[in-house]
């Protein structure tokens, strides 16, 4: 992993952590919390205030994302094999 | 002789209050008024400014005076734009084989069609290819990323072959990091889309 990342021309090259794609929701997240809540919060006075707002978004995006993961793991593993079991 | 109409209804009896009255409403607290909110400026429509916020996220609000709101949303939706690049490369912004999610990148503003020009520019090989059509044969330009052992020919713009240890300038964006790269950069596009409705619509708020 070492030597790829000293290969890595950044914005010419992909990451090479492929591996590694569900750890991209957190930065992800939390981009959308910063955007979302600069324009939709009423009163941007209190950088604190507007701080926490963002970290309680992206924990509600990155719990919901994970609970839907899982709903569906479950889903597909347990409950649609005895709906439709595979012959 | 004709009779009157019955009534369909008994009316009350003269001793029942058909809307008891409290007998004392001194012994309540009388509810005192509100006091008057402070009218809340109406939206309008600021055209200039929906401009401005898609040429550069924030510039709308920042226009508006609320420059606090323009650099966090700058800030979000840039940081969310260069995340993607980084992740996915330049590959990630690609007009003519991802039209569809290049027009939600495109929301971002001008730099993502920047972007589009250097991939398209410096990242691309050209060819002309042959296509059979009802008309017979003909010649069409084609653009495609190099393979790992082409470079591009800056005279030309086509493909050669790469020299032992050579490199293409770009590489090709595949699998989990292109997906992810294009889906922050499209992301950051719908947000900024956000952005600009709102500058476009302005209503004043505290900042």
């Amino acid at each position: 992993m070492l030597s790829s990342f000293l290969a890595w021309r950044p914005f010419l090259d992909p990451l090479s952590l492929n591996a590694y794609w569900w750890a991209f929701l957190v930065p992800l997240a939390l981009g959308v919390s910063v955007s979302y809540r600069a324009v939709r919060m009423k009163d941007l006075s209190s950088l604190r205030a507007f701080a926490r707002q963002v970290l309680v978004m992206t924990w509600q995006i990155v719990a919901a994302m994970v609970m839907l993961g899982a709903g569906v793991f479950v889903f597909l593993e347990y409950v649609l094999p005895r709906i439709a079991p595979m012959p | 002789m004709t009779r009157p109409p019955a009534p369909i209804l008994d009316p009350l009896p003269a001793t029942v209050n058909p809307m008891p009255i409290p007998t004392s409403p001194s012994s309540r607290p009388t509810p005192t008024p509100a006091p008057a909110a402070a009218p809340a400026e109406p939206e309008r429509l600021a055209p200039v400014a929906a401009i401005a916020a898609w040429v550069l996220p924030g510039a709308g609000h920042y226009l508006h005076g609320d420059r606090r709101r323009a650099l966090l949303i700058a800030l979000g939706i840039l940081g969310l734009t260069v995340m993607g690049l980084l992740i996915g490369g330049i590959d990630c912004v690609d007009r003519r084989e991802d039209p569809i999610w290049f027009a939600g990148q495109v929301l971002v503003g001008p730099i993502v069609l920047g972007v589009d020009q250097v991939n398209q520019t410096i990242g691309k090989v050209h060819e002309r290819v042959n296509i059979r059509t009802r008309a017979g044969v003909q010649q069409v330009d084609k653009y495609r990323s190099p393979r790992p052992d082409e470079v591009r020919d800056p005279a030309t713009g086509q493909a050669r072959a790469a020299a032992p240890g050579q490199r293409p300038l770009l590489t090709k964006s595949l699998g989990r990091m292109n997906e992810l790269g294009t889906l922050f950069i499209a992301i950051a596009g719908m947000l900024n889309l956000i952005a600009i409705i709102d500058a476009g619509m302005h209503a004043p708020r505290r900042s």
